[in-house]
């Protein structure tokens, strides 16, 4: 699947309401479908991004795969422009998923 | 917070305040965002954003602090905007404040609303016991929400988490629950005068 870049789309340095974060989903078209990998959203550009925003984020993502017929593909958020903390561990959990960092940096929220 | 003319504004909306004693007062300070009035959870994204534009161009204190000051202030902000049902809507400060060595952002929320207790009410899969003080510990909890959402409940339990950091202070009143945690991460439950909405300051040292 092709990268997206959450930035771009909302254009604020904070990415906080659920509002912003369900405006991704029309740019999740066939075009992001490139291949059966795992959903990447890049946060390269970004400032700051609240806990409710990654939550709805989550569940436009999931709801994309399901639509795909991937609802076990892993969400990559690239470049998180915040620090890992439990309240993340605690949005994967609600999400039935587990959070791992990769060698870059990256968080993969990756299903149970 | 008093003496910002945050309990002042209140006031003047119908909302008496006793007896807090959140803040410290005297301290020189910078004020990041003044005193505010908001009504809607996108009046508080606006807020947030102007919020982290200034401590960028500021410079105060460090940016994985900037992150945590507007993330928590986002988190504060949309609870009052979307939860409180306050009619006078939901007033909000940041400050950074020095004192010798010790420099830290002050935050703070209000509103005149419904409070804690009757927010979780709303939420038919919660059982507590409809008291302030059983409200106020459930709603620090992971998952606990005032929707049914099954992913909803993250924001307050942020907040608290964020807290149990040393040198860090949080208070949230609401009712007559008072809960704090002090700069040694020691959490405590206490009666209060009553706090007519929900009131929630937290002190991070940069």
């Amino acid at each position: 699947m092709k990268p997206v870049n959450v930035f771009d789309i909302v254009r604020q340095n904070v990415l906080v309401s659920r509002e912003s974060a369900r405006s991704i989903k029309p740019v999740l078209t066939a075009d992001t479908r490139a291949d059966d990998g795992p959903l990447r959203l890049d946060f390269s550009g970004a400032r700051g991004v609240a806990p409710s925003f990654l939550d709805e984020i989550l569940l436009v993502a999931e709801e994309y795969i399901q639509e795909c017929g991937q609802p076990e593909a892993s969400v990559i958020l690239g470049q998180p422009p915040t620090t890992l903390a439990a309240k993340h561990h605690a949005i994967a959990r609600a999400h039935g998923r587990t959070l791992v960092v990769n060698e870059d940096g990256d968080w993969e929220f990756r299903k149970l | 917070m008093a003496y910002a003319g945050l309990f002042d504004l209140l006031l003047k909306q119908g909302v008496h305040v006793e007896g807090n004693e959140a803040g410290i007062p005297g301290r020189p300070t910078d004020t990041i965002l003044p005193l505010r009035r908001f009504g809607s959870s996108s009046e508080a994204s606006e807020l947030t954003n102007e919020v982290e534009e200034t401590l960028y161009r500021a410079g105060l204190g460090s940016a994985n602090i900037h992150q945590v000051v507007c993330e928590t202030f986002w988190e504060l902000a949309n609870n009052a905007a979307e939860h409180s049902e306050s009619s006078i809507g939901a007033y909000s400060l940041i400050r950074f404040s020095t004192s010798g060595q010790e420099r830290r952002f002050e935050l703070c929320v209000a509103d005149g609303g419904i409070g804690i207790a009757k927010s979780l009410d709303r939420n038919p899969k919660l059982r507590h016991a409809g008291l302030e003080w059983s409200a106020v510990e459930l709603a620090v909890k992971e998952l606990v929400s005032g929707t049914s959402s099954s992913t909803r409940g993250i924001g307050l339990f942020s907040v608290f988490e964020e807290s149990h950091v040393p040198g860090r202070e949080l208070t949230i009143h609401t009712g007559n629950a008072l809960l704090t945690i002090n700069r040694r991460c020691e959490i405590r439950l206490t009666r209060a005068n009553p706090f007519p909405g929900t009131l929630v300051y937290m002190s991070i040292p940069t």
